[in-house]
């Protein structure tokens, strides 16, 4: 049983009714959410502390400039929130902050996250080509009916992980018509507080049951999408094909919410190669590839990070020479969590496998 | 001065194989480093070869700058010069980056032999990886009328598309057909030449007038281009709209020839701040925007760099929001450079503006700043300025 607050206003009313509650009544003093800037299709996450500001607010534009984890942990790195700050994201973003905080790159502590069902997100590139604005209608009706909108990122169309579930309270956004009805429902004791005063409380069971279609749909489409790119019979050849067009940019590690070192271990002295190797290399192989270590750099990060990938699909966004990082990660990412029994983000208390020691882990490979 | 003859009567990229293969061969060099098409045929690839049979795919002047030879080049050096003696083909753009990169000791130059080309721009690595075969024939018709809309906005304006700095020049322009020039710029590359018995019998003047006319023409295009684009960034508000789109992901220094640093200032320590220092700077305008620091990073780096900037282009190839960094940086950079009487890449021993001490630098900068704020000064401090 829940508790649930319903809102007679259209979805985005409703959410900035309450932020404007939890500023001016001084439950928080500042919110995360995406808002509008500039002139032009795009947005951005800012961090608003004035009531009037908040106008301003987009939380449910289909469009992730930055995953928000990076955001949020860029905000809570050196120490936890002084002031409790509210932050309404996206559930991969909201899995990547959590697979953040095990890290120690930020704090949940004071932080109210709000969460929505997701629809998806379209490519940046839609932004800059300026028409976002246009598609905007026929996303909120397939948001609505719970389709799969179209023209949407390809992570976002094989995401199956769009329901919330670190969030503190839940707004059914995905397969409900919200045109002048919004619910919030109140995960934590902590959302009750918050919101005390804010609106009537009900009680009611979560009902997700309109997206279990979606997710039957989404389930079908990764399977797909996976098969046309014909991963599971990839050799080496293969990868060399897919990554040879590679710049070496590491933009898909830098957009990466869960790829946050500093100084990555492939851009560090140990992966530089010493004039006198370079020769040896020649000298077996006739040739090399420079700068060196392109795939070495794919694996390594693989490696470093896929048991932890949230899907999110920045990376594929951002990449200059169109390589469907995403895909390749996100494919090699569940297998590897399927392999560990792991789902990223799930919850703060499950340890990654990586960090923990279990005797009789994986005791079939070593046979 | 005089020039040897190379013939390109098979083709510019047969020729220059030709000639490189042959040094190779000959022990002039030890290996070289050039771009190759990728395996999948969908951009270029930088290989570093010793064996003359695998030259076959070189291209010695692809049609896309997929990475910037500047920073190729500094892979090679880093660690050291070794004692592989190699010839790296560049456009004159990314020698000049390694120029640069070796003054600011990055790269070593004693091992290297610089073979430049005359450069009729390239294609954007979005236009070459949307259809490349098509860019490819595209990239025939561009060498032929040198230029064209095809090319990058920054490549049609630019005006160092022939030798700048380097030991050997491949000299196209103002040349018969079947026929192009190897400009010895060094003593490095006049040895080479010799070693490989080319004789100098060719004039350079009408590869001069050709070039020379050619700078005038693109002089004047970029004078009227970067009015243009000048007068859409000025002012504050424009400028904050140009980076808008700004996802604050920093690819355009990573890609960046010149910003060779391993770990940026603007992604280091230093900038990341408590909670309470967000909040506040949030409070004092009613919003903050995430990630931190936009224009402080663009800012930044370009007083970190402009001086050194050599209109490349990759930042704005890189970029995935399709900001015109590029010609920002551009033009920046030239009136910073401009300032100073500084050329990047013109010469390794001009040494770099910002670390040279000059004791009356800009002292008429100096006086009007007294003459119009003296009584503010003497306000503030109490004294006499």
């Amino acid at each position: 049983m829940s508790k649930i607050i319903r809102v007679d206003k259209p979805v985005r009313q409703a959410v900035l009714e309450l932020f404007r509650y939890l500023l001016k009544e001084e439950k928080v003093k500042g919110v995360f959410s995406l808002g509008r800037i500039g002139n032009e299709d795009m947005v951005s996450y800012f961090l608003y502390t004035d009531p009037e500001s908040i106008d301003d607010a987009l939380p449910f534009y289909p469009l992730m400039p930055v995953n928000a984890a990076k955001a949020l942990s860029r905000f809570s790195l050196l120490e936890p929130s002084p002031e409790p700050v509210a932050a309404i994201v996206r559930p991969c973003e909201e899995r990547a902050f959590v697979e953040l905080v095990k890290r120690h790159q930020g704090s949940l502590e004071n932080l109210l996250l709000i969460g929505f069902t997701c629809s998806g997100v379209f490519p940046l590139e839609m932004a800059v080509e300026g028409n976002i604005e246009a598609k905007l209608p026929a996303y909120w009706e397939s948001a609505k009916k719970a389709e799969i909108p179209e023209e949407i990122r390809p992570s976002c169309q094989t995401c199956t992980r769009f329901v919330p579930v670190n969030a503190d309270i839940t707004i059914p956004f995905t397969g409900r018509n919200t045109d002048n009805e919004c619910e919030f429902i109140l995960n934590t004791t902590e959302a009750e507080t918050y919101l005390e005063g804010f609106g009537e409380l009900h009680d009611g069971e979560p009902d997700a049951g309109e997206l279990t279609p979606l997710l039957e749909k989404r389930k079908a489409e990764r399977k797909k999408y996976f098969e046309d790119l014909n991963f599971s019979s990839l050799d080496l050849s293969g990868l060399v094909k897919i990554f040879g067009r590679c710049l070496s940019c590491y933009n898909c590690r830098e957009v990466c919410p869960i790829c946050y070192c500093n100084l990555c271990e492939f851009v560090g002295q140990d992966f530089e190669v010493k004039p006198v190797s370079y020769q040896t290399l020649l000298d077996q192989k006739g040739g090399c590839r420079l700068p060196p270590n392109t795939l070495l750099f794919h694996l390594g990060r693989m490696i470093h990070m896929a048991y932890s990938c949230v899907g999110c699909g920045m990376c594929t966004d951002v990449c200059p020479a169109d390589i469907p990082v995403s895909a390749m990660f996100s494919y090699t990412g569940e297998g590897l969590q399927d392999l560990f029994d792991y789902v990223p983000g799930k919850s703060l208390f499950d340890e990654p496998p990586l960090m923990k020691f279990e005797r009789e882990e994986l005791a079939g490979i070593a046979e | 001065m005089k020039a040897a003859k190379l013939d390109i009567t098979g083709g510019l990229q047969k020729g220059v194989r030709k000639f490189i293969k042959h040094g190779l061969e000959e022990k002039t060099f030890d290996s070289i480093l050039i771009p190759f098409r990728t395996p999948a045929k969908d951009s270029y690839a930088w290989l570093l070869v010793n064996k003359p049979e695998l030259l076959d795919d070189a291209n010695p002047l692809p049609p896309v700058i997929s990475i910037q030879g500047g920073k190729v080049v500094t892979s090679l050096t880093r660690r050291g010069k070794g004692t592989m003696k190699t010839l790296v083909m560049l456009r004159p753009c990314e020698a000049r980056a390694v120029i640069e990169l070796y003054k600011l000791k990055q790269t070593e130059l004693e091992n290297l032999i610089l073979l430049t080309i005359d450069c009729p721009g390239s294609v954007s690595l979005k236009d070459y990886l949307q259809a490349p075969g098509e860019m490819e024939k595209t990239f025939e018709k561009i060498m032929e009328n040198w230029g064209g809309e095809e090319v990058r906005p920054l490549c049609r304006v630019c005006d160092n598309f022939s030798m700048v700095y380097s030991d050997i020049h491949i000299g196209i322009l103002g040349q018969e057909n079947g026929k192009a020039l190897l400009v010895p710029g060094t003593d490095r590359g006049k040895e080479v030449l010799e070693k490989l018995d080319y004789s100098m019998d060719e004039d350079v003047e009408p590869w001069e007038n050709a070039v020379n006319k050619l700078t005038e023409e693109r002089k004047e295009k970029r004078k009227e281009e970067f009015e243009k684009t000048l007068d859409s960034i000025r002012g504050t508000e424009n400028f904050l709209e140009a980076f808008t789109r700004c996802i604050n992901c920093h690819n355009c220094s990573r890609v960046c020839p010149v910003c060779y640093c391993r770990q940026c200032y603007f992604d280091s320590k230093a900038i990341k701040m408590p909670p309470g220092n967000y909040l506040s700077r949030a409070q004092k305008r009613g919003a903050f925007r995430f990630p931190a620091d936009t224009m402080f990073f663009h800012l930044g780096r370009m007083s970190h760099m402009a001086v050194s900037c050599v209109s490349c282009g990759l930042c704005e190839d890189a970029c995935p929001m399709d900001i015109s960094v590029g010609q920002y940086f551009s033009i920046v950079g030239r009136g910073v450079q401009k300032t100073f009487g500084y050329i990047p890449g013109r010469d390794p021993e001009e040494e770099l503006p910002l670390v040279t001490y000059r004791g009356d630098e800009f002292s008429e900068v100096e006086v009007p700043y007294l003459e119009i704020y003296r009584d503010e000064e003497q306000k503030i401090t109490g004294a006499m300025v």
